[in-house]
């Protein structure tokens, strides 16, 4: 009885040993960032910031001028256009990961070309009490626009730091912008 | 078997089971002891007050906040403050043994990381203020020991928290101790 007893816990050991192994998340997951949600209109909180995203405008080409030069942007997908409203909650940092996540699942990191005089939230520092806003461009495909989601953070090298995930509201096909212009 | 045969004798098991309360926590002790001294070594865990007014010869260098002040406020409500700290250098090495980084705390609160944009604004507009540099470019300024130098650092934050953050130095020499000036 004793031996019996004795097998069935060793057997028991062996398959909870195997079933953490098969369940065990991968390094990546491990020290990805803690991630808080929420939907436009929102004003979304992690542990060091706060995000509230409005609105955002999608278009085919871009348009600005930079001394006498008139620069147009082109893609084979869209650009997407947003200025999230931002504050940091316990130090001051700068949100310099921006990303796109489409329906498939990969991310769109945000877009450095637009005209240099206009704030790049990526590059604005943000101090706690005062709130900030900064402009976000991304370059994604089309059939990557509904569904998205935008994902900041301080920085993706730091791992388990925290960052928010807004889920943005479908955006009508006939609003697409044939050419959207920079205010000068 | 014999009727006069010896009894068999239970192992008593509890010497063992005591000596694994000792063992184990040793084990966990000594595996992360190398973790735990990282940690302190790169962790700003203990402040060390400065009264205001006075000095102290931490990290290489003898420390004076010689002040701490409001300079500007913009329309959106930001106020620009300005600490200006002496060095008098007794370790060169020591003090040299950068980066020196500077915030200005508010007590149990948010922490105002320094803004060289803004430290460079202010000293390009002080004359008298053109050799100082942020506490940061100070360790590789060459000094010796017995030399001073100036060093200016700019905040922006809200006006309302102005008379309440202290000026805190994190010096990688002094890790897990930071400097933290009272006012």
């Amino acid at each position: 009885m004793n031996r019996l007893a004795s097998i069935l816990v060793v057997a028991a050991s062996i398959l909870a040993l195997q079933a953490m192994r098969q369940t065990r998340p991968d390094y990546a997951a491990i020290t990805s960032p803690v991630s808080v949600s929420g939907g436009m209109k929102e004003s979304i909180a992690s542990r060091d910031f706060k995000v509230e995203i409005t609105g955002y405008k999608v278009a085919r080409r871009l348009k600005y001028t930079e001394g006498d030069k008139t620069v147009e942007l082109t893609t084979s997908g869209v650009w997407v256009l947003l200025a999230p409203k931002v504050e940091a909650l316990t130090q001051t940092l700068v949100l310099s990961s921006a990303a796109w996540r489409g329906p498939n699942g990969a991310d769109y990191l945000a877009s450095d070309r637009g005209p240099g005089r206009i704030p790049m939230l990526t590059s604005t520092t943000i101090n706690p009490g005062l709130p900030a806003q900064g402009v976000l461009i991304f370059e994604i495909p089309e059939d990557q626009l509904q569904g998205g989601k935008i994902r900041l953070a301080a920085t993706r090298a730091l791992p388990v730091d925290n960052e928010v995930a807004v889920t943005m509201s479908p955006y009508k096909q006939e609003d697409i912008i044939d050419v959207f212009e920079f205010p000068k | 078997m014999s009727a006069d045969a010896a009894p068999a004798v239970k192992p008593k098991r509890w010497p063992y089971a005591i000596a694994l309360l000792f063992v184990l926590p040793l084990a966990v002790a000594v595996h992360s002891w190398e973790a735990v001294r990282d940690w302190l070594h790169y962790s700003d865990l203990i402040a060390t007050h400065v009264p205001a007014g006075k000095s102290l010869d931490i990290g290489g260098a003898e420390w004076r906040l010689v002040d701490l002040q409001k300079v500007a406020t913009s329309k959106d409500g930001a106020a620009t403050v300005v600490a200006q700290l002496e060095a008098k250098i007794t370790d060169a090495e020591k003090f040299a043994l950068g980066p020196c980084l500077t915030r200005a705390a508010k007590p149990g609160g948010p922490i105002w990381w320094s803004d060289s944009s803004a430290q460079d604004n202010y000293v390009n507009s002080k004359p008298e203020l053109k050799d100082a540099k942020s506490c940061w470019r100070a360790g590789a300024a060459g000094l010796k020991a017995g030399d001073s130098i100036t060093m200016v650092e700019a905040f922006k934050m809200p006006e309302n928290v102005v008379d309440q953050v202290r000026l805190e130095i994190l010096l990688p020499s002094i890790k897990p101790y930071y400097l933290v000036f009272d006012r």
